[in-house]
């Protein structure tokens, strides 16, 4: 998806907040450390309601967060994106629709467990209450049962897949350079490594 | 991206990884249990009605030491070569995930404890001969086609002579 396209798709979904972020990736990277994208998206997606938006926005955000070195997941955009593709799912075929379904079941779960564990929804919770919640989702990351666990591994696929794929992520972060000529290869020296 | 947790730590790990990166993995020889076999299922049939091959198999022990052993002496040699490792999975394939079939009318000298004859010749029906990969006695970490095809060569001679002498 080039960058263009992105904030195309952004402006057809009506998800104005998170304008900001993909056009201040825009800028260089190196200047001072990023801030986090601040408003988080409350328009409904095309397939997420609104409360569903707003809640993977804070959950996507804590697994890939803004750091010094680039933007996060806000402003990587994944939440649109990941909305969009979810509500491109045809949910006459069965994959595709267990696939939409296990995304709400697994956000309607962050909020169980939010409420079992402090006694509010999960966005209604302080930061290292939210911490706790998704840190008990991802306990069992290698081998997840419980249906919360399971619902963070999926959750974080998507989450890395989305945001290193991205401009922000695989630019901005990884420094990937991309199909660029190199006229000579001076290689790396390990050994002092 | 497969880097374990969350957050900062995690974005710093997956970032600190990324770039130049390989992999290595390891294949080994298979030895023979007596306790693996085959047999018909009883329930479980195919579309045509024939009932479909069950599979009795586990790895031994000598196995899960060479697995063991693979991961120790590849990480030693990517580390000897300058190269940083940063992940070592001494997860064992499940049974049956990389596979040749040999095996199950192994050769021997003795009828007791082996279904073929040196020439892959059956010990109790004297003109069955079985000349794929069913009288191997282990599963080699190598593709067996040409051992296959030699041994099979082997068995053809010894036909033609033996039907030659009048003696088949």
């Amino acid at each position: 998806m080039s960058d263009k396209m992105s904030r195309r798709e952004l402006l057809q979904l009506g998800v104005g907040a998170t304008l900001a972020a993909p056009l201040a990736g825009l800028a260089p990277a190196a200047a001072s450390p990023i801030v986090a994208a601040a408003a988080p998206a409350v328009a409904a997606g095309l397939f997420f309601s609104a409360a569903e938006m707003a809640l993977l926005d804070e959950l996507t955000e804590m697994i890939i967060p803004a750091d010094a070195q680039s933007g996060g997941a806000r402003a990587a955009g994944v939440v649109p994106f990941l909305d969009r593709r979810l509500a491109e799912r045809d949910p006459k075929i069965p994959d595709y629709a267990e696939e939409r379904k296990s995304w709400k079941d697994g956000l309607a779960r962050v909020d169980e467990v939010a409420r079992e564990m402090h006694g509010k929804a999960f966005l209604e919770t302080a930061p290292e209450q939210r911490l706790a919640v998704l840190t008990r989702m991802a306990r069992n990351e290698q081998d997840p049962k419980a249906p919360e666990e399971r619902f963070f591994g999926e959750l974080k696929k998507a989450t890395a897949g989305i945001y290193y794929t991205s401009k922000v992520g695989i630019h901005d972060d990884i420094q990937y350079k991309g199909n660029t000529l190199l006229m000579e290869f001076a290689g790396e020296d390990v050994s002092s490594k | 991206m497969g880097s374990p947790g969350f957050g900062a730590a995690y974005k710093k790990k997956v970032r600190d990884e990324a770039g130049a990166y390989i992999d290595m993995g390891g294949f080994g020889e298979v030895l023979a249990r007596y306790e693996n076999s085959v047999d018909l299922d009883p329930a479980v049939k195919d579309r045509w009605g024939i009932p479909v091959l069950r599979f009795h198999y586990k790895f031994g022990d000598n196995e899960k030491a060479m697995c063991e052993d693979m991961a120790e002496s590849a990480k030693e040699m990517l580390e000897e070569a300058g190269i940083e490792v940063v992940h070592v999975n001494k997860r064992v394939l499940t049974e049956g995930w990389s596979i040749h079939e040999l095996g199950t009318a192994r050769m021997g000298t003795d009828p007791k404890t082996s279904v073929l004859n040196q020439h892959q010749q059956s010990h109790d029906v004297k003109n069955l001969f079985v000349v794929d990969g069913s009288s191997h006695v282990s599963a080699s970490c190598q593709n067996p086609t040409w051992t296959i095809m030699a041994l099979c060569w082997r068995s053809c001679d010894h036909l033609a002579d033996e039907l030659g002498r009048g003696n088949l």
